[in-house]
Parts: structure tokens; C-alpha cells; sequence
């Protein structure tokens, strides 16, 4: 049996819908219009014990819809759930204390030890889950020496930068050594030196403790970093669940183009995916290669192009833009 | 439980962590104690009594009052209401940690330090008024004690059931004015009850302050009744407490994440 089983999920929030207008606010104190948005569209799938899974999608895909409902803090409107055998909704002890729920920018830290230092919300945590002062004590050690962060646990959490409360946060979460962890957006608002001790530290934990990891993210590079198996979310709905590398199979045969121009007013005979200051991006199939290269180097106002396999954010905005295509049609 | 020690440790260390804060929190007490002062010395400058109160009687009651309101409650802990709102909720439901128990024990630590402030800058009104005030004797001080206890408990229930309404109309702020005023008028903060409405003395809210005030005085109250009235009220709170609860989590949409 598999350590995570989701069959049939489904979840709706209700929300109020209102316009923008004085009189639109006035019409609201006596009548309010409401719309049901699907978070969840019938999601199924399982997880087996020691995996990491990375879970990508843009905002509103139902992300954070999943891994609150996994973590027992939602209940679903229908479906199951069953997390090495618990019920996450029932919150039983035993599955709270197994359990961690990380969330980038805020944590439970945040909220009860906002103005004194992170170490006396560590020494909470230990009391909260019955952890011994030995093992305490080497695992905040142990942590802030990975992380970094031993020169501030006397610090008050407020006086912290993004980077650093995260750190902690992160600390926090982990100290009872969870064997489930779920990490929303773990890596958000970080410089990329930090992002990378978070990895390192999250392929280390993973490695030691064999704990079933589930990362969401709008960073591609955070499940590039971490996650062998890729989900994408899409308007409530899995639009692919599997390995990296067949993902990547979806663009096989193309090759992504980085074309520098002097500016973006140079016409380039293609649709060009996206602009990164004046580097036009867009992929190309493999048997036009030659033909759009010599005409695009003809074309006055190109400095200069680079060809490369296609990057893995736009395989993703491919799975997203075929998805929105079969909506239309 | 010693999980809940351990958050009244860290309750305690943000309380002593902004010392103007405490400074300026109790800096009242005394300007209202003299505001007292002045009013009823001039409302008994004939003598005589109002209802059960001489003037000694009045000022004891206002002393008592003034301290219980330092430890009981009764104004909104709205620090709960956020964490619903802003979805900081989850950080209590993915733990083994019970969200109204921590608020119990962290908002009893506050209490605790603000009332002990409060005894320090009422001792010198304690000191001034000593010919008259009624100090209370060992019975006295027993039943005050225990009606205190009863006050704490009952102004955290009713902030409880305050701050679970989040879960059902989004924000109550604009009740938890309207609830301060109530409770402080109907639980004998403001005037003794004996000068206000008898049916008053049916609701719940004279063991607030009224009856505790009333219990160190060693004035005349019906223990047994009054102690299982109390208690019956209590369970009554607690049962609507467990409900709110269960029923506000079945809808929490934890948005904020």
C-alpha cells in the first residue's frame, strides 16, 4: 500500500464576487452575488514512503489547496485521503506529530515568538513534541550550522531579514525530524544562495530520514533542485504526473533560441515566447533549426544568437498553454 | 502540559520585552483610582450610604474592580481573531498543539503580570485610603480567590466564544466594541450592580467583577448558590466554545496561504 493515497478529491471555495465601483460597494451591504471556483477537480494520486514530489502550477492552480487538505487543516468536499494509513482531517496526535507543514514566508514561529528570538521558539517546539533535551540540543546545533543561522537564534525573529526568518522557520519545522513534510513555496522572496542551502538541506534531510517530501513552487528551478517527480496543477486538475525527463519529452525535438537583438522593436520572423530585456526566447523543431537561424542572422538589429536544449520553465508553459488550448477548443 | 508552561515562558519574556508598554498599560490605573477618588467623595460629602456601600465600601469596591480588571479578561484578546483570519490558524492545526488551550495559558500569563503591576501602583492608594477602605479578612480573601478564578475563566470563555464568531461572520471588531461595553457595564465594572436593573443579576456577567469584589469585602452573598450558578454557566460556555469549534473548522478556508 501506498504511503499517500488521494482518490477523487474534490474542492470548492465560495467567493464573493463584488465590483469595483461605490455604488457596487453600496449594493453589497444588501445583497451580495457569490461564484463557486473549483480548487480542486477530481485529483488522484499516490505517493510512495522516501519520495520527493514537486508540485508546480500558476496561482490559483489548487497547490496550496492540496497540501492544506493533506496536511488536515481543509476538509474536502469529496474524495479520500489517507496518509500512511491516517485520515489528515481527523488529526489524530499520532499523524500531527509525524507531520510538518512549511510555508515560505510565514510560520508558526511568526506567530507566537514574533518578538523574542527564534531560540525560545525552539525550546516550544521541543515541549510540543516531547522532544529530549539531548536530541534538542544536536539538532539546532546541527541545523543552524547548515542553514547558517547559529549567529542569530538570539536575535529577536522581527529583527530578521525574509531570508533569515525562513531559515529558522524552516528550522522549526523540522526539529521533531518529521517523516511527512510539506513545503509551500519553501524558497520564496530568497536570494539564490540561500535557495541553494535550502536544497542542499532538504536533499540531505530526505537522504538521512527517508521522509516523504512535497514541494510546490512557481520556481521551476526549485524542482529542478529537488524533485525527481514532477506534478503539474493546472485550474484544479493534474496536467502531468511523472518523472522530469518525460516531461521534458513533450519538447523533444525542439531546441530553445536566445536571440539578443538591439532592441524589442527588431522584427524576428517567429512567435517569440518571451522577452528577457532585449534576448528574444522562443523554441523551434529541430528541422528548422538551420532555416530560422541563417534567416534570423540576416535580419538586421540581431547581435547575436545561442541554441540549447529548451528550458524547463518553458516546458512547463507549454504543458500550461496546451491545457488552456483544449479549454478553448 | 508542560508544552503549555513552556508558551506562558515565551508570553511572559514578549511582555517584559516592551517595558514602556507595561509602564504605560498600568500608568492609568491610578488616574482612575483619583478620578474615584474625587467622585465619591463628593457623592457622600453628606454621609450616609448608598445601598450597602459607605464611602470606605465604595472605594474598596472601585480598588477590587480596578485590579480584577487588570487580571480578568474581558476585553477582546484579539490577537486570536487574526491568526483566523490571516490563516495562521494552520500553524496551530498542523501540530499537536491546541489553539484554545495556548491562547488560555499565554492570556493568563498577561493577566498575571498585568494585574501584579497594577497591585504595585495601587499601593499608594491602598496606603492613603487605609482608614477607610474594608481590608479583607482570611474568609474573605478564600471566596475572593475563588470567584476570581471563576471570573478569569468566565471572561476567556466569552472571549473565546467572541473571537470563534471569525469563523462564521469574518471579523467580529465591530461586536468586540460593543461586547467590552456590555460586559464591563453588566459585570460591574462601571457601577455596582446592586445600583443598576435585579434582573442583571440573572446573567452571568456580575461574576466578572460584582460578585468577586463583593466576595473580598465579606459582603453578604449566597456562596453555594452563587458558586453553582457560576459553574453551570461555565460548562454552558465551554459546550458552546467545543461547538463553535467543531463547527468553524468544518468551514475554515485558511486563506492567507
Amino acid at each position: 500500500m501506498c504511503y499517500i493515497n488521494v482518490d477523487g478529491l474534490k474542492k470548492c471555495y465560495r467567493k464573493e464576487v463584488r465590483g469595483d465601483t461605490l455604488k457596487d460597494t453600496i449594493k453589497s451591504l444588501f445583497k451580495r452575488e457569490y461564484k463557486e471556483i473549483k480548487a480542486l477537480n477530481d485529483i488522484s494520486f499516490t505517493v510512495e514512503k522516501g519520495e520527493m514530489v514537486g508540485i508546480i502550477g500558476p496561482n490559483g492552480a489548487g497547490k496550496t489547496t492540496l497540501l492544506k487538505i493533506l496536511s488536515g487543516v481543509l476538509y474536502p468536499d469529496e474524495g479520500n485521503v489517507t496518509i500512511d494509513g491516517f485520515v489528515p482531517w481527523e488529526r489524530k496526535e499520532t499523524f500531527l506529530n509525524r507531520i510538518s507543514f512549511f510555508m515560505g514566508q510565514r510560520g508558526f514561529l511568526g506567530v507566537t515568538v514574533w518578538d523574542i528570538p527564534p531560540v525560545d521558539g525552539f525550546r516550544l517546539i521541543k515541549e510540543i513534541y516531547g522532544i529530549d533535551e539531548k536530541s534538542y540540543r544536536e539538532r539546532v546545533e546541527r541545523f543552524s550550522e547548515i542553514l547558517n543561522v547559529k549567529h542569530l537564534l538570539k536575535t529577536p525573529l522581527r529583527k530578521l531579514s525574509l531570508g533569515e526568518r525562513t531559515k529558522v522557520e524552516l528550522i522549526a519545522s523540522l526539529l521533531h525530524l518529521p517523516e511527512f513534510i510539506l513545503l509551500d513555496e519553501p524558497t520564496i522572496g530568497m536570494d539564490v544562495i540561500s535557495q541553494k542551502r535550502i536544497w542542499d538541506f532538504l536533499k540531505e534531510y530526505n537522504n538521512e530520514t527517508g521522509a516523504t517530501i512535497l514541494i510546490t513552487s512557481h520556481y521551476t528551478r526549485d524542482l529542478e533542485e529537488l524533485g525527481k517527480r514532477i506534478m503539474v496543477l493546472h485550474k484544479g486538475k493534474i496536467l502531468f504526473d511523472g518523472e522530469k525527463k518525460q516531461l521534458q519529452e513533450k519538447v523533444r525535438g525542439m531546441r530553445e533560441f536566445r536571440v539578443r537583438c538591439r532592441d524589442r522593436n527588431v522584427k524576428l520572423p517567429v512567435e517569440v515566447y518571451r522577452w528577457e530585456e532585449d534576448t528574444a526566447v522562443f523554441n523551434v523543431p529541430d528541422g528548422e533549426v538551420k532555416k530560422i537561424a541563417f534567416t534570423i542572422a540576416g535580419i538586421d538589429g540581431v547581435i547575436d544568437i545561442h541554441i540549447e536544449e529548451p528550458a524547463f520553465e518553458d516546458v512547463i508553459r507549454r504543458v500550461f498553454k496546451e491545457a488552456d488550448n483544449e479549454e478553448v477548443s | 502540559m508542560k508544552k503549555y508552561l513552556e508558551a506562558m515562558r515565551c508570553e511572559f519574556k514578549f511582555h517584559l520585552n516592551y517595558r514602556l508598554n507595561l509602564f504605560f498599560g498600568v500608568s492609568y490605573h491610578p488616574i482612575i483610582l483619583l478620578v474615584y477618588y474625587f467622585l465619591w467623595t463628593f457623592i457622600y460629602r453628606a454621609g450616609g450610604s448608598i445601598g450597602d456601600y459607605s464611602l470606605g465600601g465604595m472605594l474598596t469596591y472601585y480598588l477590587i474592580t480596578g485590579l480584577l480588571g487588570m487580571f480578568v479578561p474581558i476585553f477582546a484578546y484579539y490577537t486570536m481573531t487574526e491568526n483566523i483570519k490571516k490563516g495562521d490558524l494552520i500553524f496551530f492545526l498542523t501540530r499537536p498543539l491546541d489553539f484554545l488551550g495556548y491562547y488560555y495559558f499565554a492570556i493568563l500569563t498577561g493577566c498575571l503580570i498585568w494585574s501584579m503591576s497594577a497591585i504595585i501602583v495601587s499601593l499608594p492608594f491602598i496606603l492613603w485610603w487605609r482608614n477607610i477602605l474594608i481590608f479583607p479578612c482570611i474568609n474573605g480573601m478564600l471566596k475572593g480567590l475563588i470567584f476570581t478564578i471563576i471570573a478569569f475563566n468566565m471572561a476567556l470563555t466569552l472571549g473565546f466564544i467572541l473571537n470563534l464568531l471569525t469563523f462564521f461572520i469574518g471579523d467580529p471588531f465591530g461586536i468586540s466594541g460593543f461586547y467590552d461595553f456590555l460586559i464591563s457595564l453588566l459585570g460591574g465594572w462601571v457601577l455596582p450592580l446592586d445600583v443598576l436593573p435585579g434582573f442583571i443579576q440573572y446573567l452571568p456577567f456580575k461574576y466578572l467583577y460584582y460578585i468577586p469584589a463583593r466576595a473580598f469585602m465579606n459582603y453578604p452573598i449566597s456562596l453555594t448558590k452563587e458558586l453553582l450558578n457560576a459553574m453551570l454557566w461555565l460548562v454552558f460556555f465551554f459546550a458552546v466554545i467545543r461547538f463553535m469549534w467543531i463547527m468553524g473548522i468544518k468551514k475554515y478556508e485558511a486563506f492567507g496561504g
